[in-house]
């Protein structure tokens, strides 16, 4: 039988609804502050759902999704700056989009066609952010602009204009209603995704990319594709966090931006959206009130959850987790429950 | 297709690995509704021939003919959609995914999904794993992940199915019911070429026997002519 996407009993549905739950509640209960802060943690989780979707799902490890979500930001900036209105937003995240989903099927046609897999896309990847974050932290010179929009260095772009539709900007809690809609929809597709036939495809191609080849299915566009999908999603995070922020600079191509992502997935439980997104939520709240002591703690926190995650639990601990509650809760009492219901007959 | 051209055809066919001559001007044709076994020592090239039949890497140099045309430069997946199927020499089946999972991807491109559940029940019952339940892949036995391979390799209904090595691992029993899958789809009009070091199995379904012996083709012809070949005795079969 066809996997289906109904939810079942398990920890994987009790923390979704615990995650809904508590994201839904937030705003009602905290401060426009605290929730316009909560969503860029949301968005984050937006980004770190990309790296789900090409990594999780259809075995790409990329290093480089920053690429992405720093050339969407940027454009997003750029164009709004020399369209001189706020009113352009939808037109400016629409074309930050696109030219993310184009940068990623050039260098994807060339990876993937090129014969680069596995560990050499991380590293290629890797490549191209450091050799963009080196470029454009020598644009501070007035001479590195766009149109209006002076690229800035160091000192990025600043004054982006906030998410607006229509006339009317997006303030904190509404910007928070529509980052956590946006972050339903993806988690929701992601949930769908794997019980089709596009979620099958990928799944073949993550776990024996030879024998689907030997099926017929051109494996080499199949990943060009989902690298560019995976690319859109980035490029959303990073006009989320362009727009929230008012601000867009260097960081968005750093490697530490372009480990975060990574090291929620491969931590949280890269198999399992649920585990990802739980455990990215507590991880980015402990980083966020470790760095008020001094940003080295959150990153000595981040090379140790790397460290467990790759030598003991490559899972992740909240994937282990969930399977732990799973096996020893769950189908004990979906075992009890079926044995209760055969001596009632 | 032309009945009188070959399905196959391999045209001074060479493939070295570095300094390493694995394939040496095999000529070599199968045609249409055969039932070729390939056979030889370990080394013998072989396995680097259906490699280089379904094109996981290209030839140093000759051709390889599918259906009278050339298909050196056709990528796998290509020449997957052209009829060619292949069973690997190690299982390749997805270990993560359930046994129905793994025909469903076989079947995904080219089943309506209105019946595709049915055409998997037809499968799994055709190689005999109906009575397993629905497993993971990885927790199948090295038999049952050999057959449920085979079964999706046909899933692609073939002209050409090459099967590596189709009893390796397998006991006696096994072996037998392998034999007589083999020529269950053999009976379905497909032509077969396979690889085995089982004579057991060899002698119970092959029609014609290419032995190869460091990269070329030793001896050729019928599994009598070729077990009363002294030089194949020699070098592969041995003395009985």
């Amino acid at each position: 039988m066809k996997r289906s996407m109904t939810f079942k009993f398990n920890s994987e549905t009790i923390a979704t609804v615990v995650l809904f739950i508590f994201l839904i509640v937030y705003p009602f209960v905290s401060s426009e502050y605290r929730a316009l802060n909560m969503a860029s943690f949301i968005a984050q989780m937006i980004f770190a759902s990309s790296v789900l979707l090409i990594w999780g799902y259809c075995g790409i490890f990329s290093f480089g999704q920053t690429i992405f979500y720093g050339f969407a930001g940027y454009t997003y900036a750029i164009l709004l700056k020399n369209l001189g209105s706020a009113a352009y937003t939808p037109l400016a995240m629409v074309a930050g989009i696109v030219v993310a989903v184009i940068v990623a099927l050039v260098l994807g046609y060339f990876m993937f066609y090129g014969g680069i897999n596995d560990m050499f896309v991380g590293l290629v990847t890797m490549c191209v952010t450091m050799t963009l974050n080196t470029f454009m932290a020598q644009t501070a010179n007035e001479k590195w602009r766009i149109g209006s929009a002076a690229l800035g260095g160091y000192n990025g772009i600043n004054q982006v204009p906030m998410l607006t539709i229509g006339a009317h900007k997006l303030s904190g809690f509404e910007f928070y209603a529509f980052v956590l809609i946006s972050f339903a929809a993806i988690f929701f597709a992601l949930k769908k995704i794997s019980t089709t036939r596009a979620g099958y495809t990928m799944i073949a191609v993550r776990d024996n990319r030879h024998r689907t080849q030997l099926l017929g299915y051109n494996t080499q566009l199949i990943q060009v594709i989902v690298f560019a999908a995976g690319a859109a999603i980035a490029a959303f995070a990073g006009i989320l966090y362009s727009a929230w922020g008012n601000y867009v600079g260097i960081k968005m191509f750093d490697l530490q931006t372009a480990t975060i992502p990574v090291m929620l997935v491969a931590a949280g439980g890269k198999r399992n959206p649920a585990a990802v997104f739980a455990f990215s939520l507590l991880y980015l709240n402990l980083s966020q009130r470790m760095s008020v002591a001094g940003n080295q703690y959150a990153l000595i926190l981040q090379g140790l959850l790397m460290i467990v995650v790759m030598l003991f639990l490559p899972d992740g601990i909240f994937g282990t987790l969930f399977r732990f509650l799973d096996k020893h809760i769950f189908d004990k009492l979906k075992i009890n429950n079926r044995n209760r219901e055969r001596s009632a007959e | 297709m032309n009945q009188s051209e070959p399905i196959l055809k391999l045209t001074n066919l060479c493939k070295s690995f570095g300094g390493i001559r694995a394939v040496h001007d095999v000529n070599m044709e199968v045609y249409e509704g055969e039932l070729r076994c390939l056979i030889g020592p370990n080394g013998a090239g072989k396995t680097t021939i259906l490699n280089l039949v379904v094109g996981m890497y290209p030839p140093t140099s000759g051709q390889v003919l599918y259906c009278g045309k050339p298909i050196n430069n056709e990528p796998t997946w290509k020449r997957m959609n052209g009829g060619i199927s292949m069973k690997l020499q190690k299982p390749g089946v997805y270990g993560t995914l359930s046994l129905r999972d793994n025909i469903r991807i076989a079947l995904q491109r080219h089943v309506d999904p209105k019946h595709i559940d049915d055409e998997i029940e037809r499968l799994v019952k055709m190689v005999g794993i109906d009575n397993i339940g629905n497993p993971l892949a990885m927790n199948m036995s090295h038999g049952q992940q050999q057959w449920l391979e085979i079964a999706m390799s046909i899933a692609l209904k073939p002209k050409l199915l090459l099967l590596d090595e189709p009893t390796a691992g397998m006991g006696p029993e096994e072996t037998a019911y392998t034999a007589k899958l083999v020529k269950d789809i053999h009976a379905q009009g497909i032509t077969i070429i396979f690889i085995d070091h089982d004579m057991d199995f060899v002698r119970r379904i092959a029609q014609k026997v290419t032995v190869l012996h460091y990269g070329e083709v030793f001896a050729e012809g019928s599994l009598a002519e070729i077990e009363n070949n002294e030089d194949v005795k020699l070098i592969y079969l041995g003395d009985e």
